[in-house]
């Protein structure tokens, strides 16, 4: 595939051209929708969105990486939903306290209730980490969703959130770290290569 | 033992990665090998890190190629129908021109109606300057009728009576002064019914020989007009949209 040749056929208005796009990126697109979101649905949507958004603003695409440049429409696309998501609040993302305040620790998520054997019928270890990962801050989340799920450098993962490499950085330290803490409460489900630190001792 | 501050975690994060320079690796290294904090956070990282990319690949569900529908891409026009398009705006335009100019301007109608030569000022001024030929033989039968009752109504019109009292009657060119004196002797008062009499004869006259001209004042713009800007914005409209529709359904045709 001519990528650069379908991007420019693309940005004359040549709709065949894009769709092969599409098709070369739909899973990568739709993996990270899902992962930042959590729903098949709603990432279904967001994707099929960050592919129409991309059409229409192709001829803005000057150039680098093309998959950070639908990445970065992608993650909007998903900012979106999750916006729409708060408007029709079911569970809120993150618990508050009496104040009113959001408690930011996601230690939260290991539900008391939730035994290993509950979450374990709930798809294992997939869901486990899939929760840790919806309580992670949205900024947190799309950094790490980007970088260590679909493994992609930290230059593209700057370009993708339009954030500096410094930011990505931080942002990164922090998710991963949250995540160890949130992977914690769901240790027995974790195959034994895996067991982290507070599991092993 | 040191306690990991959280610019240690994100020095171990980078590390992970690889994106640290080769000064900063090996000072971080160093540190490792006395730190056993760093050591643990280090290994937890790279946990964390193992078990995300261990996730699943999600495929999509299905495919999420756009239709043209979808992308809002629009079939090309053929070249004319922008100019049609533009045709049918401006006829409109225009047509809505003319009716606004006979409606809010109709005595714009009289101006050009002078100008072919027949006058100028109102509708009204019009027609009496239309009548006006009308009136010396108008006045001459009324002259000629005061003129042989020697009545000094006839005062009243000087203009018209003297040259026909002077033409038929010479002998009597200086009778008139005894009444033109009794006239103004008798003031304006006199006049009256002469001035009255006159003017009524002088209107039916008018009537009967302006009746073409008290027709309803003429439109500024004519009818004729109306119908050809009409014609020519339902024209170039109905072809821009038979052109449209014609391209869209042969690019449909294409795309599928």
């Amino acid at each position: 595939m001519d990528e650069t040749a379908l991007i420019h056929d693309a940005q004359r208005g040549d709709l065949n051209a894009f769709n092969t796009l599409v098709l070369h990126y739909q899973d990568i697109l739709f993996n990270t929708a899902m992962r930042v979101l959590g729903d098949e649905e709603q990432a279904a949507d967001a994707t099929q969105e960050a592919f129409i958004s991309a059409f229409r603003s192709i001829t803005s695409f000057r150039g680098g990486s093309f998959k950070a440049w639908l990445m970065r429409t992608v993650t909007n696309a998903c900012y979106d939903e999750l916006r729409r998501k708060k408007r029709r609040p079911t569970t809120p993302l993150e618990p508050e306290m009496d104040d009113g305040e959001e408690v930011e620790t996601p230690r939260w998520l290991a539900d008391p209730g939730l035994t290993p054997e509950q979450a374990a019928e709930a798809d294992e270890v997939e869901h486990a980490i899939q929760h840790c990962l919806e309580n992670l801050p949205t900024d947190f989340r799309t950094v790490v969703v980007l970088a260590d799920i679909q493994g992609m450098d930290y230059v593209e993962v700057a370009a993708s959130v339009r954030a500096p490499l410094g930011t990505i950085k931080s942002r990164l330290a922090r998710a991963r770290l949250r995540l160890r803490e949130c992977l914690q409460g769901f240790a027995e489900l974790l195959p034994a290569s895996y067991r982290l630190e507070g599991e092993k001792a | 033992m040191k306690t990991p501050t959280f610019r240690d975690v994100e020095l171990l994060s980078a590390y992970l990665d690889g994106k640290l320079s080769q000064a900063d690796s090996a000072r971080l290294e160093s540190r490792i090998k006395v730190e056993p904090g760093l050591r643990d956070i280090l290994d937890d990282l790279s946990q964390s890190r193992a078990l995300l990319r261990k996730l699943p690949k999600r495929r999509a569900p299905r495919n999420f190629t756009l239709t043209p529908q979808m992308a809002g891409v629009k079939p090309p026009l053929p070249r004319a129908v922008p100019a049609l398009r533009w045709a049918t705006s401006l006829a409109t335009l225009l047509l809505f021109a003319t009716f606004a100019a006979n409606a809010f301007a109709p005595s714009l109608a009289s101006p050009s109606y002078m100008s072919l030569g027949k006058g100028g000022g109102g509708p009204e001024e019009a027609l009496v300057m239309e009548s006006a030929p009308a009136e010396p033989a108008a006045a001459e039968p009324a002259a000629t009728e005061a003129a042989a009752t020697e009545s000094p109504e006839l005062e009243a019109a000087p203009a018209v009576t003297e040259t026909p009292l002077a033409t038929q009657a010479p002998s009597m060119v200086f009778e008139p002064t005894e009444p033109i004196v009794s006239a103004t002797e008798m003031g304006d008062a006199a006049l009256q019914p002469t001035a009255q009499p006159l003017p009524t004869e002088d209107l039916a006259l008018r009537n009967a020989d302006a009746g073409p001209f008290i027709e309803p004042a003429p439109l500024a713009v004519p009818l004729a007009w109306q119908i050809g800007l009409l014609v020519v914005a339902l024209a170039s409209g109905g072809l821009a949209w038979i052109l449209s529709q014609l391209a869209d359904q042969t690019w449909r045709r294409k795309v599928k």
